[in-house]
């Protein structure tokens, strides 16, 4: 069985912000070719490490995001670079971008009319920070400035007293990264029925500003702005863990009847019956805060999910390697790094999907790992090849 | 512009709440027909949750005094949440399926479908006598998307979630929060969205894979597996250095540890509870950031030279650049910063996005579109577009999120070929309500 978008050729050029699409791509069976400079991408000095050791070749937030691509290796500042690059774009039916939009525009490789010209097929994806439009166009950003604008961090944090708080792990990237999917499986569905392909754009602070559920909604319908505060209902275990004890009233009328029966085990009371929503709020607070101090956050879990609630652990990620239930959906796939003679496990596909399972073809490239393979199916001969390395190229 | 890359691929969806719909919104603006199966008798709980939306001329709702009960009366139409979650021009078809008239045109509109979402518990829709040998047996190549709390294989396949449960087990409620203190979480349901855009991607790959091989499937998508992977390297990091990510030093509130950047926060800036995100992503930047801030004493201490010693010295640095951002306008200062080089933005909240942010207005994020009972409203673009195929949140209707049932009669008829009569028939049996 292959992966779905078996079909797919995916050359991808982005900096740091555009490598989790890939990623969504290779798992899928596309054969998705990382383009870096000679030295390595720069997100190859990102920690942590192997062993600590920083090396271009040990960098686990690389690994994380690069898993199961290739790699070509080429200095898109020397002389012959960007030429390289398009010879090379010719033998792809996708690009991915990604990057600053005027670091896009200078590598050339956002012009998919001219790709288009030789290869009517061809799918151009650009993921730049605002667009390739209006006037932050070119503006410098990180993760951090786009979920600043995009309304999460407004959101997240202890009180007013405290600041915003951004959310971690790159999440303006992440969000913006599986909207580019979504455009190019657009663009490839189109394609199916019209053999033509197209540009796909993507704003990554648009991508920012869809996640934050009701406080659009909220502002522009009832006139009030969410401000930041912790989630209610979270108490800590007796293990020490927090836990989350949501108890979702519409959901219907037999979970306060559960709730009460589910802290009656521990002699536990709530007046809850007939009271004003406020009150029975503050009962239901006060007992399962006393309820968490008496169990185990797994304790708190398994009961809660035994009756129906939809509570959890706030575990870290690395919790979820023993998780059993992941396990039995295959969730963790086992990489084997053959220079290292060892196995990690990468965390796999958002979907279960049998008849084309998510999977890796190889571990993440080594730096440059496949220079010389995907010239040749670029039809870049040895003697070729050698020139470009001379020029300053090619490594 | 020609249509959308989804037209006429048909979605029959019987999802609610949040990730569910999120998934087939995003099919809708795509320009795939999305019938959406709801029932008056168990109606989707955002029809019924605050915000409430007012007609036109009415004040804010926050003023309105309207309830869950009174939104109820009005007819299900005024759920804030479900606008932001049903766009893509779906419509709305009131079925209900405790009787078996209404289980029968179910299955009627599934086999003309290529498409049936769901986001029932496991087992459910089985238990309503739909397994997927029964919807394949209806339509050959169904592709089949489940889209429960936990998937439907595996031993904790009857847990349930919510948006905020999903980011409590993936890691991404712990990554929010300053060290040594309790999580800060996110206040809203971040996996609402991406679990629903991964149940899009889900679909959108299940259709290429059709168009490859002619083969449908049942796609198992739950809502914990698309978090895990946005939550960093902590696993890899677990399982090559056995560091676990639960440590005295995590999560590192604003802070850049991994790549090291500093400042890299939120800053006071002059008004009220108003913040700046400066973000200086190598030396170059702080050097930059240095010159705008005039070059004070304080910024000239070697120490602050390279990023490890900005790390090293990072609250007196943090302590002296929010002491300059509070006498600045946020704005201002973003433009000043971003036009010396340095990433900064203003922290926006959602006024601060509809009101204010030129380049939203200025691409047009926001669409005006109609809904039947309370008139035009924005609603939000998909953050991506096609140069050639249209994509738009009113879909290929042009139509805001539906009311209940209101397209009931229309699908009957142009779907299945029902007459007026038996409608009217079946209205009147209560099956369409």
């Amino acid at each position: 069985m292959t992966g779905a978008l078996a079909d797919l050729r995916v050359l991808e050029v982005v900096d740091e912000s555009g490598e989790y699409a890939g990623r969504l791509l290779a798992g899928m069976g596309a054969d998705v070719v990382k383009v870096e400079p000679p030295g390595g991408a720069p997100s190859r000095r990102i920690g942590p490490f192997l062993d600590d050791v920083p090396h271009p070749d040990r960098s686990l937030h690389f690994w994380n995001y690069n898993v199961g691509k290739r790699a070509v290796a080429i200095d898109l500042d020397a002389p012959d670079g960007l030429a390289l690059l398009r010879r090379v774009a010719r033998v792809f039916d996708v690009v991915l971008a990604g990057g600053p939009a005027a670091d896009l525009a200078a590598r050339g490789v956002l012009d998919g009319e001219t790709l288009r010209r030789a290869h009517p097929a061809t799918i151009v994806v650009a993921i730049t920070p605002f667009g390739t439009t209006g006037p932050w166009r070119d503006r410098p950003a990180t993760d951090l400035t786009l979920m600043a604008l995009g309304g999460a961090m407004a959101a997240c944090g202890y009180g007013p007293e405290e600041p915003p708080l951004a959310c971690g792990a790159w999440q303006a990237y992440q969000t913006a990264c599986v909207y580019a999917v979504h455009g190019l499986m657009g663009a490839v569905l189109a394609r199916d029925r019209t053999g033509r392909g197209q540009d796909v754009e993507v704003s990554i602070h648009e991508a920012a500003t869809s996640i934050t559920e009701w406080h659009v909604p909220q502002y522009r319908f009832a006139g009030q702005v969410s401000r930041r505060a912790v989630l209610g209902l979270q108490f800590l275990s007796r293990d020490g863990i927090w836990v989350s004890t949501i108890v979702p009233e519409f959901f219907g009328p037999h979970i306060l009847p559960r709730l009460l029966e589910l802290l009656a085990v521990d002699g536990l009371e709530a007046p809850v019956r007939d009271a004003a929503p406020a009150v029975r709020m503050a009962a239901i607070r006060d007992a399962l805060e006393r309820y968490c101090t008496l169990h185990t956050a797994d304790e708190v879990y398994r009961a809660g999910q035994r009756a129906g609630f939809p509570w959890a652990p706030i575990r870290t990620q690395d919790e979820n390697l023993e998780d059993p239930h992941l396990h039995d959906r295959g969730f963790w796939i086992p990489v084997r790094h053959p220079e290292l003679a060892r196995e990690f496990l990468y965390a796999g596909g958002p979907f279960v999907m049998p008849a084309a399972p998510w999977r890796f073809a190889r571990r993440p490239p080594l730096v440059g790992e496949h220079t010389a393979e995907v010239l040749a199916e670029a039809g870049i001969d040895a003697a070729e090849q050698t020139a470009f390395r001379r020029a300053g190229a090619i490594a | 512009m020609s249509e959308g890359p989804l037209a006429g691929i048909r979605i029959v969806d019987l999802t609610r709440l949040g990730y569910g719909a999120e998934a087939t919104a995003l099919c809708g603006n795509l320009g795939a027909e999305i019938l959406r199966i709801e029932s008056r008798t168990r109606p989707d709980p955002i029809r019924l949750m605050p915000p409430f939306v007012p007609l036109p001329g009415e004040p804010p709702s926050g003023e309105a005094g309207l309830t869950a009960a009174t939104v109820r009366d009005k007819g299900f139409n005024r759920g804030g949440i479900f606008y932001k979650y049903n766009t893509g021009g779906k419509r709305s078809v009131a079925l209900n399926l405790k009787d078996p008239r209404g289980m029968d045109i179910l299955r009627r509109l599934v086999a003309t479908a290529d498409v049936l979402t769901e986001s029932f518990s496991a087992g459910a829709l089985e238990r309503m006598g739909l397994p997927y040998d029964e919807l394949r047996r209806i339509k050959p190549d169904i592709i089949y998307v489940s889209m429960s709390g936990f998937g439907h294989r595996g031993r904790d396949a009857a847990h349930v979630t919510l948006g905020p449960t999903a980011q409590a087990l993936t890691g991404l409620t712990y990554l929010v929060g300053l060290p040594g203190r309790r999580p800060a979480g996110w206040s809203f349901s971040y996996l609402d969205h991406m679990g629903g855009y991964l149940g899009a991607y889900a679909i959108l790959t299940a259709l290429h894979h059709r168009h490859r091989t002619g083969e449908g499937q049942h796609v198992d998508v739950s809502q914990i597996e698309p978090g895990i992977p946005l939550a960093g390297p902590a696993a890899l990091d677990r399982q090559a250095n056995g560091r676990r990510y639960r440590r005295a030093d995590t999560p590192p509130g604003n802070r850049s540890p991994d790549p090291p950047m500093a400042p890299h926060g939120a800053y006071r800036c002059a008004g009220e509870d108003e913040w700046i995100a400066i973000a200086c992503r190598d030396d170059a930047d702080w050097e930059r950031l240095r010159r705008a801030m005039g070059d004070p004493t304080w910024a000239r201490d070697p120490r602050f030279a390279t990023v490890t010693g900005r790390r090293a010295a990072e609250d007196e640095l943090d302590r002296r650049i929010g002491e300059w951002t509070a006498t600045h306008e946020r704005y201002a200062l973003a433009d000043r910063l971003t036009a010396a080089g340095v990433p900064a933005a203003a922290v926006q909240d959602a006024r601060d996005r509809v009101e204010r942010d030129p380049q939203l207005r200025a691409r047009d994020y926001f669409v005006p579109l109609r809904h039947t009972e309370t008139g035009d409203w924005p609603l939000e673009r998909t953050p991506f577009r096609l140069s050639e195929s249209d994509v738009h949140p009113g879909g290929a209707i042009r139509r805001g999120p539906p009311c209940l049932g209101e397209d009931t009669r229309e699908v009957l008829r142009r779907v299945l070929g029902l007459g007026d009569g038996e409608i009217d028939a079946l209205t009147e049996a209560g099956v369409l309500v």
